[in-house]
């Protein structure tokens, strides 16, 4: 008994003696990544005991422990870390990779940063390495191939053309298809204000076209409701997360200097013909270059052969004495046209552990002469600690854009490519260059008053076009966000943040006097402001329940408040030439000056968690309440809930292997919204006022409005699987969705018999189901050599299923095609006439020509069947190599270049039949209800131009497939060894090259991924597409 | 206590931020149009709208399915109108801005008009919305009428041409009856056509009225009202009555023809050679006010309607070419152009034919001087002196029907800048008879326009009843009064 007591004493003792005498203390630190990010959500235990945490949002954490205690730190997918405490009381750690899980971390919503393994939706990302080697100046194109399930298109390949992005399919009807764009978590303004069209305009860079791509640490993709729940209102069409690099832990002080010089050349021009010159006859002679000659009015090439040893009077003759000048062709009268574009770009970045800055510049002068586009970015961010408990970073990027001149694209007299379409063959463009040197068009012309060019009915000089009638773009934008984390406990934190998005923008159009569109000469401008701030609190709280459950809840408000306002002047007609200000307007013109302001606010609150169990089945949800201004009082209050699971079934069921390493189930249900094309001021009438030439006249909108109108929603559900397997040399992932968009708002098109044009209703409904596939194999892999292939699939089904009581929706056109939806038919289906045909489809002819079908019907959707990427990369010792390789299959484009091209004679296709007629391939009528084949000869040009034209759409109207090698890189990286006794730690010098070859195309003489501009309603539809640009250079990459 | 005191710290941020959407109302009030207008504001809107779209050249029903179908014009190259393929867009446009720019801003006019208590602008506004619906309907055949402009109804119901007519009439009598008694400021800024004169507005109410009645002088008894209209001596007096909008040196309120073709540079619009043939044929020296000297040889060159299907144009062989063919004279291509909706020499003739046929008192000699006072007034529209062609032998009447020739042919040469009114009187009248054109999609001049496109996808059971009614929404079916 005596001894049994003892024993407890001696315990009781020794336990009290501990508690009185043991060195427990608060330890605190942060936890960071290999590139320096704070890492939240990383497990510390003291080892031994059950005395466990998390590091919160700011990859802070405290616990208390003893010296002597091993902590233990762990994070899915990272090399576990075990650390004995020591004298300090701060203890900072950086987690390393764990190359043997070769768990991915990837930025998802409002910027968290999770294991791959433990999300329940797929996210994808890109690195930044890869944005700078082979670089675009448009961020939105270097997605292009990279990802499943993304669809990019670049618009042209003209300096600052616009690209559109759409993730997973079209949502909404009328409203912006295009993620949201969150750089350091806050949303920036990706609109683009060109005014590109099919009837000609600017395109303008789309907003997200400004980041530098030097200051890209790495993009996260959330392709659906899911991964986007979190941004409710705003989710609708995914989210593209951008997170700029940082100051790198550990490293004391390093410098990074990048060099990038590209030149660009024509990817692909048309095929043109070059047989026969300008005119409609045997005989040609310039006159005054509109109709006084023979042939010389006209902009076709249905004239006299060429290089057979005629000379006539051309247009150049007036420069050599007015004598006849031999016809001949020039085959490469376009590319010579262009200059070898030019695209310099330069970054430095200075950075310690906690503060980086990075100033960018970038200039590119494009094939299209005279025209330019110049970038500056001056970038900062860091991180402050004010203490042991609060922390603020802060990250701010001031961006300038300032182009000179951007091109003209679309039907326009301003686009040059519209005349070498509706064009002479037999002119050597370049010559036109000289114009200065040149006497001026003849009075009485269209062209009277410019210098010479070969017509004056419909064209004008178009170096002079280029170099005097430019248009101007500057921009002057801050995006910056300041962060306070207060850390209140060892499980729980606080945080504010402010973000911004600000820029100023300011436009200028120029028409010298005797353009062919504005004979008196023409001058805009357009000042705008825009403003976007976000404010966010947010609470976190971490608590480990027990040994297995883990549990994170997170709630947080958001307001959004932007604030627009543009002011705009336009002369019609200038009073003296060449000078271009608002108050040179014309004696007897009417200026058109407005302006227009706009404000809006979004507030919201929202709430996330997680809840895990045994760090293999993982639980998230979110919820998110938005309250949006635009909307009617009763109805601007939404919902917007998510949840999603993953199952890690290796470690579940305990039945990792060599051969399988990992593999997980995941899936999730979401729902998320839009305001659509809903603007301000939307719900309630109001008249217009418009100072006209004849003085103040109101107007009455042509919209009814309404004031029942609530928010589009985009519900969906995904299911995916991920594996790993053989050493984690293959990787898959695949992931099937369907999503359901509802309660679209559409102006809904009724007959202008009503009064109004349209009436705004939530009526159309809209699906998107799909698979992604992703697949990664590592084929070799030594210590000297690796061969690595990634390759992405992605097929969407998109399905407009209902349009309420509407046949269709048209969202744009150009000459007799529309572009529409329609009940029934994939988003985006070009409408337009066919020609008649027989019981089996032969078209029928009349008199040797086709008989064109009056009724608009389907011939044709802008929706690809599926997408796809290959990246193959190979790393011999220091050299290493990639290849992009990207796909869009099925899709149809409509090419007015071909319809023109063809009715005007200059296309390869109408040498056929020149001299012998053509016989149109079909069938006629036999005279008794029948067909026998058709047997009548017509001209060639009478032929194409009752086949090509805007009478008749179905005849150029193409698959718009193709296979591009998108970008190919070699490198070489200097050794260490070499480097040695220098301050460099590294140098790298590449070979890049971007857009180098369309490796399989259907469409005849243009790039199929085309647009007039990312708006909607201009996709699909071509007329003088610049061509792409295929650069080649290199870049330099020094690392101090 | 300082964690609770935080906590409570950021619920009440939380609240703030979110409990502050009382003032969404207030933020969602549009700072860049107004709520309320006076009236007046609207009437220079419909008329401008109204005459850009009765006038447009190729956007609009006077130059390309205007013009062009009358004969008055032809072009040597791009022609497929001319050839009786419409443009359907601009089908379309012409539609959706009649009926939404100039019938329901002119509705939204009479009703601002009503509130004010203006009854002088309330008649304006009816004016202009019978004369839209005129223009429609002689466009298109049964038209949404009785249903129209109606923000409840979404897929009115198409009337007939009977109907319609009927309801246009009374609307134009309603006017006129106002118009008599009426109150009210025009205010003359906003009033493109007549500068605020209500009696202006009386006379133009009647003229159009009278019309009105001549169109569909074929279908029903008119004679009674010309006669009591006649009788008012309310009708339109001289030149100056001319219902017309007076457009400004500079697009975009030049006049359409000038943008297109000068401004525009479309040059292959030219002059057509039954024009020139019937003018030279009769001294007329109007035409060389209509047409410009070719630039060849400095003669006065049209071409015939037609050509460019099976025949390329431009044609050398032909002779129709940029440079061989006449352009519009220089008269016609001034900005300032004035863009007509109703001339006086148009009433003129309209009265020298209805006292041809009988329907108002005057017989063949009244007929004759409402003819010559016609001309006078057209020559003084082109500012040329008329006494030299009047004082030709021949031009008097012989009879009846050389009266009916001799009215439509003058009537149809003064409606040179008025393409639709020019083929609207030829499908009236028949003359002068035209010969289709030349390799046309159709063998006859059309009689109609197709139905909008958009019909088809916004309104289409009614517009296939409608359609079913004319025997099909073809350019070949014929109007009630025709």
């Amino acid at each position: 008994m005596k001894t049994k007591f003892s024993g407890i004493l001696t315990l009781l003792l020794a336990f009290v003696v501990q508690l009185t005498f043991a060195q427990e203390k608060t330890i605190s630190g942060t936890i960071s990544d290999e590139s320096g990010l704070p890492l939240p959500g990383v497990n510390i235990i003291v080892k031994g005991t059950t005395n466990g945490t998390q590091s919160d949002f700011d990859g802070k954490y405290t616990i208390k422990a003893n010296a002597g205690d091993v902590l233990s730190f762990t994070y899915i997918g990272l090399k576990a870390q075990e650390v004995t405490v020591g004298a300090s009381n701060s203890i900072n750690v950086t987690m390393l990779e764990d190359a043997s899980v070769l768990d991915e971390v990837v930025v998802t919503a409002l910027g968290i940063k999770r294991s791959e393994k433990a999300i329940g939706y797929s996210v994808q990302s890109i690195k930044g390495e890869g944005l700078t080697e082979a670089r675009e100046s448009n961020i939105s194109n270097a997605i292009s191939g990279k990802v499943a399930g993304v669809q990019v298109t670049g618009t042209s390949g003209s300096v600052g053309a616009s690209s559109r992005i759409v993730l997973r399919g079209n949502s909404s009807i009328t409203g912006n298809n295009e993620p949201l764009y969150v750089v350091d978590g806050v949303p920036v303004d990706n609109r683009s204000f060109g005014g590109a069209g099919s009837g000609g305009g600017v395109d303008l860079p789309n907003g997200a076209a400004d980041i530098n791509p030097d200051d890209i640490e790495s993009i996260s993709v959330l392709k659906g409701p899911n991964a986007a729940a979190l941004y409710g209102l705003r989710a609708g069409n995914g989210v593209i997360v951008i997170t700029t690099k940082r100051g790198t832990a550990g490293k004391k002080f390093a410098i990074s200097v990048n060099t990038n010089l590209t030149f660009s050349n024509p990817l692909l021009l048309p095929n043109y013909q070059n047989s026969y010159g300008q005119g409609g006859s045997n005989y040609f002679e310039f006159v005054n270059g509109a109709g006084a000659g023979v042939g010389d009015g006209v902009d076709e090439s249905w004239g006299p052969p060429l290089d057979v040893g005629l000379e006539f009077i051309q247009w150049n003759s007036q420069l050599n004495g007015g004598n006849p000048l031999p016809w001949r062709s020039y085959p490469d009268n376009v590319r010579d046209f262009l200059d070898t574009g030019v695209n310099i770009s330069n970054n430095v970045s200075l950075s310690t552990d906690k503060i980086r800055l990075s100033i960018g510049n970038s200039e590119e002068k494009g094939m299209v002469p005279f025209t330019e586009l110049k970038k500056t970015t001056i970038g900062f961010n860091g991180t402050l600690d004010l203490g042991d408990r609060l922390t603020a970073t802060f990250s701010g990027t001031y961006f300038n854009v300032d182009s000179g001149n951007l091109p003209i694209s679309g039907y326009n007299n301003e686009n040059p490519f519209q005349q070498f379409i509706w064009s002479a063959r037999n002119v050597n463009f370049a010559d036109l260059r000289d114009w200065r040197n040149f006497p001026l068009a003849n009075v009485g012309t269209a062209a009277e008053g410019t210098p010479l060019n070969w017509n004056h009915n419909f064209q004008n000089n178009p170096y002079w076009i280029l170099e005097t009638n430019t248009n101007t773009l500057e921009k002057d934008r801050l995006i910056g966000n300041i962060d306070l984390a207060y850390q209140v406990n060892d499980w729980m934190s606080v945080s504010a943040k402010v973000g911004t998005d600000f820029y100023n923008q300011f436009e200028t159009n120029r028409q010298a006097k005797g353009s062919n569109n504005a004979p008196d000469g023409s001058y805009g401008q357009v000042q705008r402001r825009f403003e976007e701030i976000n404010s966010s609190v947010l609470i976190s709280i971490n608590k480990d329940i027990n040994e297995d459950f883990s549990f994170s809840f997170n709630a947080g408000a958001n307001q959004m408040k932007r604030n627009y306002n543009s002011t705009n002047g336009f002369l019609p007609a200038l009073e003296l030439p060449n000078l271009y200000n608002l108050s040179n307007l014309q004696t007897g013109a009417t200026a058109t000056v407005g302006n227009y302001k706009s404000s809006q606010e979004i507030n919201s609150v929202y709430a996330y968690g997680q809840i895990a169990y045994k760090n293999f089945f993982f639980i998230d949800f979110t919820g998110r309440n938005d309250w949006a201004s635009i909307l009617p009082v009763q109805n601007n209050s939404f919902f917007y809930p998510s949840v999603s699971g993953s199952l890690v079934l290796t470690d579940a069921l305990d039945i990792r292997s060599d051969a399988l390493n990992f593999l997980k189930i995941r899936g999730g249900w979401s729902k998320v919204g839009s305001t659509g094309a809903l603007s301000e001021y939307r719900l309630t009438p109001t008249f217009g006022l418009g100072n006209t030439g004849f003085g103040n006249q109101a107007s009455v909108p042509n919209t009814q409005w309404n004031p029942n109108l609530k928010a589009e929603s985009v519900t969906g559900v995904e299911f995916g699987i991920d594996g790993k397997f053989f050493q984690n040399r293959l990787r898959l992932g695949a992931t099937y969705y369907n999503q359901k968009s509802e309660d679209l708002i559409v102006p809904i098109g009724v007959t202008a018999a009503t009064g109004f044009t349209n009436v705004w209703d939530n009526i159309a409904n809209m699906t998107n189901k799909g698979f992604e596939v992703q697949l990664g194999g590592t084929v070799i892999e030594t210590e000297d050599f690796s061969f690595d292939i990634d390759l992405n699939w992605a097929k969407n089904e998109n399905t407009v299923t209902s349009l309420g009581e509407l046949d269709t929706y048209i969202l744009g056109g150009q000459w007799g095609v529309n572009l529409e939806a329609r009940p029934g038919q994939p988003y985006g289906v070009l409408v337009g006439r066919d020609f008649e045909r027989d019981p089996s489809g032969h078209v029928i002819y009349e008199n040797g020509l086709p008989v064109i079908d009056q009724t608009y019907k389907v011939l044709g959707d802008i929706a690809p069947d599926w997408t796809g990427g290959a990246n193959f990369s190979i790393r011999y010792k220091n050299f290493d190599f990639s290849a992009l390789v990207d796909a869009k299959i099925g899709g149809d484009v409509h090419s007015m270049t071909y319809a023109w091209g063809r009715y005007a004679g200059t296309l390869e296709e109408t040498l056929i039949g020149r001299e012998t007629g053509v016989v149109g391939n079909g069938v006629m009528s036999d005279g008794n209800g029948g067909y026998v084949a058709n047997n009548v000869v017509v001209p060639a040009n009478v032929f194409n131009q009752a086949s090509y034209s805007n009478d008749v759409e179905s005849s150029a109207i193409f698959d718009a497939s193709y296979v591009k090698l998108r970008q190919m890189t070699i490198g070489y990286s200097l050794p260490k060894r070499f480097l040695k006794n220098t301050p460099i730690d590294g140098l790298k010098f590449s070979i890049v090259g971007r857009n180098l070859a369309i490796l399989y195309k259907k469409a005849p003489h243009i790039d199929p991924e085309t647009g007039f501009s990312s708006a909607n309603g201009n996709q699909g539809q071509e007329f003088g597409q610049y061509p792409s640009a295929r650069n080649i250079g290199f870049n330099v990459n020094l690392k101090f | 206590m300082k964690k609770i005191k935080l906590i409570l710290c950021t619920f009440i941020t939380l609240s703030v931020i979110t409990g502050c959407t009382k003032d969404f109302e207030e933020l969602n009030t549009d700072p860049n149009n107004s709520p309320a207008i006076p009236a007046h504001l609207l009437l220079g809107t419909t008329q401008r709208v109204y005459m850009n779209v009765m006038h447009g050249v190729l956007g609009g029903a006077g130059g390309d399915m205007g013009a062009m179908w009358a004969q008055l014009w032809s072009k040597v190259q791009y022609n497929s109108e001319e050839r009786y393929e419409p443009r359907r867009g601009v089908i379309d446009n012409i539609w959706t801005s009649t009926y939404s720019g100039v019938i329901s801003e002119a509705n939204a006019m009479e009703n601002l008009a009503i509130a004010e208590g203006n009854t002088n602008l309330q008649a304006v506004a009816i004016i202009m919305q019978a004369t839209g619906y005129q223009f429609l309907t002689d466009l298109y055949g049964p038209i949404p009428f009785t249903e129209a402009i109606n923000p409840a109804i979404l897929k009115p119901v198409y009337d007939d041409e009977a109907t319609v007519y009927e309801g246009i009439i009374a609307m134009y009598t309603n006017a006129a009856n106002m118009l008599a008694s009426g109150s009210g400021e025009i205010v003359s800024s906003s009033d493109l056509f007549y500068g605020g004169d209500a009696a202006k507005w009386r006379k133009l109410a009647n003229s159009l009225k009278f019309r009105a009645l001549m169109r569909i002088s074929s279908t029903r008894s008119v004679g009674g009202e010309l006669q009591a209209l006649v009788n008012s001596g309310n009708l339109m007096t001289s030149n100056a009555d001319n219902a017309q909008v007076n457009y400004t040196a500079s697009q975009p309120d030049a006049n359409p023809i000038y943008e297109t073709i000068s401004y525009g540079s479309r040059l292959e619009y030219k002059i057509n050679s039954l024009l020139v043939d019937m003018m030279t044929a009769s001294n007329d020296n109007r035409l060389a006010v209509y047409a410009a000297p070719a630039e060849t040889d400095g003669a006065l060159r049209g071409k015939p309607a037609g050509y460019g299907d099976q025949t390329p144009l431009p044609n050398e062989a032909l002779g129709y070419t940029y440079s061989n063919i006449s352009g519009l004279g220089d008269f016609y291509l001034n900005p300032e152009l004035p863009g007509v909706l109703m001339s006086y020499y148009e009433l003129k003739f309209l009265m020298a034919e209805a006292t041809n046929e009988g329907l108002i008192s005057g017989g063949l000699s009244g007929a004759q001087a409402h003819y010559f006072d016609g001309i006078a007034a057209s020559f003084e529209f082109n500012g040329v002196s008329s006494a030299a062609f009047t004082a030709q032998l021949g031009l008097g009447f012989a009879n009846q029907n050389d009266a009916r020739q001799k009215i439509g042919e003058q009537k149809w040469v003064s409606l040179f800048a008025q393409g639709f009114e020019a083929w609207t009187e030829v499908r009236r009248t028949n003359v002068p008879n035209l010969v289709p054109a030349a390799e046309g999609d159709i063998n006859e001049v059309p009689s109609r326009y197709y139905y909008p496109t958009t019909e088809v996808s916004f309104n289409q059971d009614n517009y296939t009843a409608a359609a079913a009614t004319i025997g099909g929404d073809l350019l070949t079916s014929p109007l009630f009064w025709q």
